[in-house]
């Protein structure tokens, strides 16, 4: 593989799909299921350059694998410059694999401009890919913004009765985020001036120059990330935007919102914040965890009485974001892995329950969650999977989340244990909204407008083959990372390792403790 | 007595020769052409415009300061300008090519102009500033009221005559008070005296010169004539006077703070900044509440000028640096954006109404994808010249320690950001067209019927549409060349 540019490929190869599939629906127009067929194959060949990228970043134990780096701009020190490792290279492979499923969660037949649709979601994938994989603070701004373009369009031309506004407020919120990070980015880049002798903004050099803003700047300077990072997420309370661009995107988008997307703002803290402001951060890591927990608690809170099902999530949604934001603030190396394990987990179990929802509405029309029940009679095989789906989302142990939320809460309650124990609280409410979904639509008597809908004209309401393609791959995941969690820490902690050394003032924990603990060998 | 002839190199001046040669081509030529064939000097006048180009290019590297007795300055600052005056003044001449109403006039006028913004760029006397920014303003009063059968036209053109003539007036004042504080005409010379201590003659000489220039860079609180001017313009000069004369007096206005009065910059720095910061703001919230395109980048073109002098704030070579790089971004998406609305103009009646704009991109996919590029441009998205162009001003005001004035800037973009995403959610709002009916029978005093854009932009407007987007992206995605080429625009201190 020496010499071909794999990164390059991964954030390329999605923006030349979505060009060629919209050179197809033009070419022929009507073939729904041309586009979607021809967008699966590129999307498969995108999840296998991200597979291909799994060997080296073991071989490189932690360092940055595969790096790919260009004078972008001179005299002002910006390069484009990529690389991987353990931390990226898990929310790639999360980004390839939803990348594929999503494709099977809308009905390309029932969809307007298919081609165009499915352009988009491929391009939100690429820069989805540049976000994880840019080394340069410029670079990752610029996909960071790029990523928005697609988004905002998929929500305003597919979404539902109220996607303008809800659009609008997404592009404007994030936007605005992302306009005070880039003062931040700024900042940083000079402040390295006298260090260097030059401006830089390669994350690399920036750790190992221990860039630092001085005075007031720095604070702002600091903030203005953490807002940026802190809407994407999002965090409590910059989620005005969250449950109504969740609500009226198109399922696709949905699921790229809360699958991947979010995942953006907690990886900015991970990546970016903590690391380029280690003392900052100590200082404020309890104003951050406080705002992550009061998050747990108040989207716990509001998704117990949400009646629409996909707003519902949406808070669901919140109140873990809030819980990764307060694990990536205990900096400890515990927590950390936790969180990483965590952002896949929910990466995968996230994307499964929107899947689900749109599977339920399709069948009966509504995402009211009273406006039906029993569908378990009708549909037994989707009820089977929904139930999978829904002890994924509320923690079952043996499944993916309970491994990462354990090794979160765990390493929050070393860092503070009354803010691990009100967390603790949120996620056992999660049992009772999610079983509350749950039971409403599948159990009781067949009601409502089950009856008189799709479901009742005796037309074929269970499974078919395009939801195995969706719920399939995501709950092996979610069951292999519940059976064997491992695989991520073993990933993540040498990385870690990596990022501490390069800032010693991170003060780093034993690394490798979560992946040691989850092995049995806590005594040791 | 004995008089000095100084010697003359007058290769230095071959671009301003050659636009003269062509503006006198063309007048003369008119004389034996019929009213409708007069168009076809277009060609003519393209050819001065790139002639001049190439004389400014072979001057590259060939720089000198104060010649002609330090009467003009050649530096790569004022070629990188000229450069951009140069492909604002091809775009005004293609864009007018199809364009019935404009003739031998207006071709001549769009030379004469360009002659005096290039001369404005480079003067280094304050003789030749005056003489630029007269030669400049001249043949722009008259562009302004072309349209004479429109009442708008005259309107702006009278507004622009009364507020030229008063920003002269106090340009000249504030020049007269330097003279008469130094004894002193050539920039450097006026410098110099300075260094030794400067009283409040000067200090009102350099306040009076930043306003007269203001007046010409439509600042807040200078810029009241811009919007009515602009709207009333034809569209091709409005493109034409929002890039040209920005980056002329733009570059005056550099060149006399920076090589005149460097001693006293802790006298103007205050001056500009709150200027700065009062543009950006101002230029942005009032461009919120525009329903007429041309004004709305009117206003836009306030706010990005306030960019400009955020650079120029920060006194240093990357602050120059990255206004050049800012204007030739600004070039090239403004001009874009105007070639559209140009391009999109019916005859006789200017299509500059939002509402023209209602729906545009399911009518004309490409022009409002094109005009999608320029406004996102415009709003400085990512991967867009725009965006490279504002990383680099802020750097340099960050760099320079100007912490409130980045703050400012940013704030001001993202007003900006919803300004420029308002027109673009208007051109792929469906609602317009699916209903006009339904919306006329309301009655909601929305009676105005929504006249359909033409069908097609003029071949001149595409041309205009092309190269623009390509500059857009080729300065957003792969800037190096032009970074590299920028690098020595550093201005003589």
């Amino acid at each position: 593989m020496s010499g071909f540019p794999l990164l390059t490929a991964l954030v390329v190869w999605p923006a030349v799909a979505a060009l060629l599939v919209l050179a197809l629906g033009l070419a022929r127009s009507g073939a729904g299921a041309a586009v979607r067929a021809a967008a699966v194959a590129a999307a498969l060949v995108e999840l296998a350059l991200a597979a291909a990228a799994i060997g080296p970043v073991v071989a490189a134990g932690g360092a940055y694998a595969l790096g790919e780096r260009v004078v972008w701009l001179p005299y002002l020190g910006i390069d484009y410059r990529l690389g991987v490792d353990g931390i990226s290279l898990v929310l790639v492979l999360l980004t390839a694999l939803v990348g594929v499923v999503l494709l099977f969660t809308f009905d390309p037949a029932r969809t307007p401009r298919p081609a165009q649709f499915v352009a988009l979601l491929l391009l939100a994938e690429g820069a989805a890919m540049g976000i994880f994989l840019a080394l340069d603070l410029v670079l990752f701004y610029l996909f960071w913004e790029a990523v928005l373009v697609p988004v905002y369009l998929l929500i305003a031309g597919w979404g539902g009765e109220g996607r303008r506004a809800a659009a609008m407020r997404f592009l404007i919120m994030s936007l605005v985020g992302s306009l005070f990070m880039l003062v931040g980015i700024v900042g940083l880049g000079t402040s390295t001036a006298p260090v260097l002798g030059a401006f830089t903004f390669d994350l690399p050099d920036l750790l190992a120059a221990h860039a630092v803003i001085p005075g007031a700047a720095g604070y702002l300077a600091f903030f203005a990330f953490a807002l940026a990072f802190a809407i994407k997420g999002p965090l409590f309370p910059f989620h005005a935007w969250q449950p109504d661009a969740y609500a009226e995107a198109p399922t696709p988008a949905t699921i790229l919102l809360a699958s991947v997307l979010s995942k953006a703002g907690v990886y900015g803290f991970l990546r970016f914040l903590i690391p380029l402001f280690p003392a900052l951060s100590h200082r404020f890591a309890d104003l951050f965890i406080l705002l992550g927990v009061a998050g747990v608690l108040y989207g716990a809170f509001i998704a117990l009485v949400e009646r629409d099902m996909k707003r519902l999530m949406a808070y669901a949604s919140l109140s873990h974001m809030g819980l990764m934001v307060a694990g990536a603030f205990a900096m400890n190396a515990v927590a950390t892995e936790g969180t990483v394990l965590q952002m896949v987990s929910h990466g995968v179990v996230i994307a499964a329950v929107f899947a689900f929802i749109a599977m339920l509405e399709a069948r009966v029309g509504s995402r009211d969650i009273g406006a039906f029940g029993g569908l378990m009679t009708r549909a037994p095989i989707l009820a089977g999977f929904g139930m999978l789906v829904a002890l994924a989302a509320l923690g079952l142990p043996g499944l993916s989340s309970f491994a990462g939320e354990f090794l979160l809460l765990l390493g929050l309650f070393q860092r503070s244990a009354w803010m691990a124990v009100v967390a603790t609280a949120g996620v056992v409410l999660a049992a009772a909204y999610v079983l509350r979904l749950y039971q409403a639509s599948m159990h009781g008597p067949l009601s409502g407008r089950a009856e008189g809908d799709g479901v009742a004209d005796g037309g074929r309401v269970d499974l078919r083959a395009r939801d195995y393609a969706v719920l399939v791959p995501l709950m092996a995941v979610a069951v292999y990372l519940g059976v064997l969690p491992r695989v991520v820490p073993d990933r993540v902690a040498p990385s870690l390792a990596h990022v501490s050394a390069a800032a010693p003032a991170a003060a780093p924990q034993a690394v490798g403790a979560g992946t040691r603990r989850l092995n049995g060998e806590g005594r040791a | 007595m004995n008089i000095a002839i100084p010697a003359f190199n007058w290769l230095l001046v071959e671009p301003l020769g050659l636009l003269a040669m062509a503006s006198v081509l063309v007048l003369l030529a008119s004389l034996f052409m019929r009213r409708e064939e007069e168009g076809d000097l277009a060609g003519v006048a393209l050819v001065g415009i790139v002639a001049s180009g190439y004389a400014l290019y072979r001057l590259w590297g060939h720089t000198a300061s104060g010649a002609f007795a330090g009467m003009i300055t050649i530096d790569h600052f004022a070629l990188a300008i000229g450069f951009v005056i140069l492909l604002a003044a091809a775009a005004a001449v293609v864009l007018a090519w199809s364009d019935r109403h404009l003739g031998a006039e207006y071709l001549v006028q769009i030379l004469l102009a360009t002659l005096g913004m290039l001369l404005f760029a480079q003067a280094s006397n304050l003789v030749t500033l005056f003489l630029g920014i007269e030669i400049l303003s001249l043949p722009l009063y008259v562009l302004a009221g072309l349209h004479p059968e429109r009442a708008g036209s005259r309107e702006a053109a009278v507004k622009y005559v009364l507020m030229g003539a008063f920003s002269s007036g106090i340009l000249l004042y504030g020049m007269a008070l330097t003279y008469g504080a130094t004894g002193a005409l050539a920039l450097s010379d006026v410098g110099q005296r300075l260094a030794a201590g400067a009283g409040s003659l000067a200090y009102l000489g350099v306040a009076l010169i930043v306003v007269g220039l203001g007046f010409k860079l439509a600042l807040v609180p200078f810029h009241s004539w811009a919007p009515d001017v602009y709207q009333g313009a034809p569209t091709a000069v409005t493109a034409f006077m929002s890039v040209a004369t920005k980056a002329a007096a733009f570059a005056a206005l550099a060149r006399t703070l920076l090589v005149g009065f460097p001693y006293l910059f802790h006298r103007w720095l205050p001056l500009l900044w709150g200027i700065a910061a009062l543009t950006m703001l101002a230029g942005n919230l009032m461009a919120l509440r525009q329903t007429s395109l041309k004004r709305l980048l009117a206003y836009s073109g306030i706010a990005h000028a306030g960019y400009l002098v955020v650079a120029l704030a920060a006194v240093t070579g990357l602050g120059l640096f990255a206004s050049v790089y800012y204007l030739v971004a600004y070039a090239f998406m403004n001009l874009g954006a105007f070639a559209v609305v140009a391009g999109l103009s019916r005859e006789g009646e200017e299509g500059d109404a939002l509402e023209t704009y209602r729906g545009l991109f399911f009518r004309h996919p490409l022009a409002a994808g094109a005009m999608v590029v320029f406004l996102l441009s415009l709003a400085s998205i990512p991967a867009t010249a725009g965006f490279m162009a504002k990383l680099t001003i802020l750097l340099a005001a960050v760099q320079a320690g100007d912490w409130p004035l980045a703050a400012v800037l940013v704030v001001a973009t993202m007003i900006g950001l919803y300004v420029y995403l308002k027109v673009v959610y208007t051109m792929f709002d469906r609602s317009g067209d699916t209903a006009p009916q339904a919306a006329a029978g309301e009655g909601e005093g929305q009676a105005q019927v929504v006249p359909p854009a033409p069908a097609r932009l003029t071949p001149g407007a595409w041309v205009v549409v092309a190269v623009s987007v390509w500059g857009t992206f080729q300065f957003g995605l792969v800037p190096g060349p032009l970074l590299h080429a920028l690098s020595s625009t550093i201005l003589l201190p």
